[in-house]
């Protein structure tokens, strides 16, 4: 439930990174708790965002909730598909339903985030 | 100090999801919002509503009692028959909505909000005359509801009650796996149903029963949540409070000013029924997203027109549904709702959202 090959936030944001580019997305324990989702907020392409700035907000039957940018950096794709079937996110929050792929502007940030065995404790899972 | 549903146990044997509503700790969702919601619109749901307030009337002019306390006609009841109503300040304003049911002569009964219990129990015994008997008896009897075209098929395989002769608004009493039981044909989901009035004895078995059978899902308050949404019914501490007045809310239908007695709140109707200070709208959004409580509404000149009371997505519409005020009356149903900062397009419509229910088709309205 919590690949070893990326990063995880507090937020409960995952990140993977390919070169300079990584893709952001939500962690199972996040659609879970956020339950059916049903619309998403996505960040206009070229947008630059700070850690912790609102990367895009997810929209469930329970309640509107932000997603964070696990790190600094500028948007150079949304996932398009997710304007139509958002629902994917709940389906498959690691591959089909990533949000969105930053630009990083500083490794470190990135590095900083827990591995997937800290995101575990964290969560208590 | 959270208050606990007795079959917590149960509830968790089928994966609730609870939350904190009202003071109890409540089933929130089993499986997901959208599959209870679509179940219920379908085939048949079941939902624990034990935390929502019951309270026995009893004595020798319990009539005349509940006259003076609630808005609606109470000598329209008989023993079997239930009635929407409301309890209401002297201001005017909205107390709770209730319903009250006809046990015999002398004893009724009542369901209010949960979060309005003790308020309006308070509120009986602050006006009750003395031969008046006030028993609160939220803990110590269930209240289930099951939802949906399929519940009286299923309800029928367990219950001695011949429940086709339950007309809309009306109960029966009888027994449910040899336990004694109230079943009445009501609900909040716009589906045809029931809801049970149970002791806890027998109430986890037949809870239990019923989610194992083919064509029932166990639902929680988010689910009850949209299904009322889409039928425009309105919510206390949404729609109605103590701030509107059921003219702004448009419950007109439930206020008998000519009834036989005055009644609390009477004085104050008859003034601001010319007054209304806000307009009850319901609106569906034209654009992607999701309307919420809170949310600002404006007019098609962009000024800040009123406020959304309620706001979700509708599953059965696809997309974000609303009810909310607005503060005088507009003469183009082109609207917008302000979400993170943007404005969007909605269209004002008529409530129900959702027109073709198993309720609307079958011929067993009877609402007074």
């Amino acid at each position: 439930m919590y690949p070893e090959d990326r990063k995880y936030s507090k937020e409960h944001e995952w990140a993977k990174l390919e070169g300079e580019v990584a893709i952001v997305g939500i962690s199972y324990h996040a659609q879970e708790e956020l339950g059916d989702i049903v619309y998403i907020d996505l960040p206009e392409v070229g947008k630059e965002l700070k850690q912790g700035e609102v990367l895009a907000t997810i929209e469930s039957v329970k309640s509107a909730s932000d997603v964070y940018s696990p790190f600094s950096g500028k948007v150079i794709e949304v996932n398009e598909k997710l304007k139509e079937t958002p629902e994917i996110i709940n389906e498959d929050p690691y591959n089909e339903g990533w949000i969105a792929k930053l630009e990083i502007t500083d490794l470190n940030e990135y590095n900083n985030l827990l591995s997937a065995e800290e995101y575990k404790s964290f969560i208590g899972a | 100090m959270l208050k606990m549903l007795p079959l917590e146990k149960e509830h968790k044997i089928v994966s609730a999801k609870f939350f904190e509503f009202a003071g109890w700790w409540v089933p929130l969702e089993y499986s997901s919002i959208l599959k209870e919601h679509l179940a219920v619109r379908n085939l048949a749901g079941i939902f624990d509503i034990s935390h929502m307030g019951r309270i026995l009337i009893s004595g020798k002019n319990v009539h005349d009692f509940l006259q003076y306390i609630t808005s609606n006609d109470i000598y329209k009841l008989y023993p079997g028959k239930a009635q929407y109503s409301l309890i209401l300040t002297p201001n005017g304003t909205i107390m709770d909505d209730i319903i009250v049911y006809m046990l015999s002569e002398e004893n009724f009964f009542l369901v209010v909000n949960a979060i309005n219990t003790e308020k309006i129990i308070s509120w009986l015994n602050k006006y009750k005359p003395d031969n008046i008997e006030i028993e609160d008896i939220t803990s110590s009897l269930m209240l289930m509801a099951l939802q949906g075209p399929k519940s009286e098929e299923i309800l029928q395989k367990i219950t001695d009650i011949s429940l086709n002769s339950i007309k809309y608004y009306h109960f029966s009493t009888g027994k449910i796996f040899g336990e004694e039981a109230i079943i009445s044909r009501t609900g909040y989901t716009g589906e045809d149903g029931f809801e049970i009035v149970i002791s806890p004895k027998k109430a986890g078995e037949i809870f239990i029963y019923l989610v194992k059978e083919e064509n029932v899902v166990p639902c929680g308050l988010g689910a009850r949540d949209t299904l009322r949404l889409e039928m425009g019914y309105p919510l206390y501490g949404h729609e109605i409070d103590e701030n509107t007045t059921p003219w702004e809310a448009n419950l007109d239908w439930v206020v008998k000013l000519n009834k036989n007695r005055d009644f609390i709140g009477k004085d104050a109707l008859i003034e601001k029924k010319d007054r209304k200070e806000k307009f009850l709208i319901a609106f569906e959004l034209l654009e992607n997203s999701v309307p919420r409580q809170g949310y600002e509404i404006y007019n098609n000149k962009e000024e800040k027109i009123g406020y959304v009371t309620s706001g979700n997505f509708s599953p059965i519409l696809k997309k974000g549904i609303g009810m909310g005020y607005i503060y005088g009356e507009i003469d183009s149903d082109e609207i917008k709702i302000k979400i993170r900062e943007k404005l969007l397009k909605a269209k004002v419509v008529k409530t129900p959202f959702i027109k073709n229910t198993s309720l609307k088709r079958g011929e067993k309205k009877n609402v007074s």
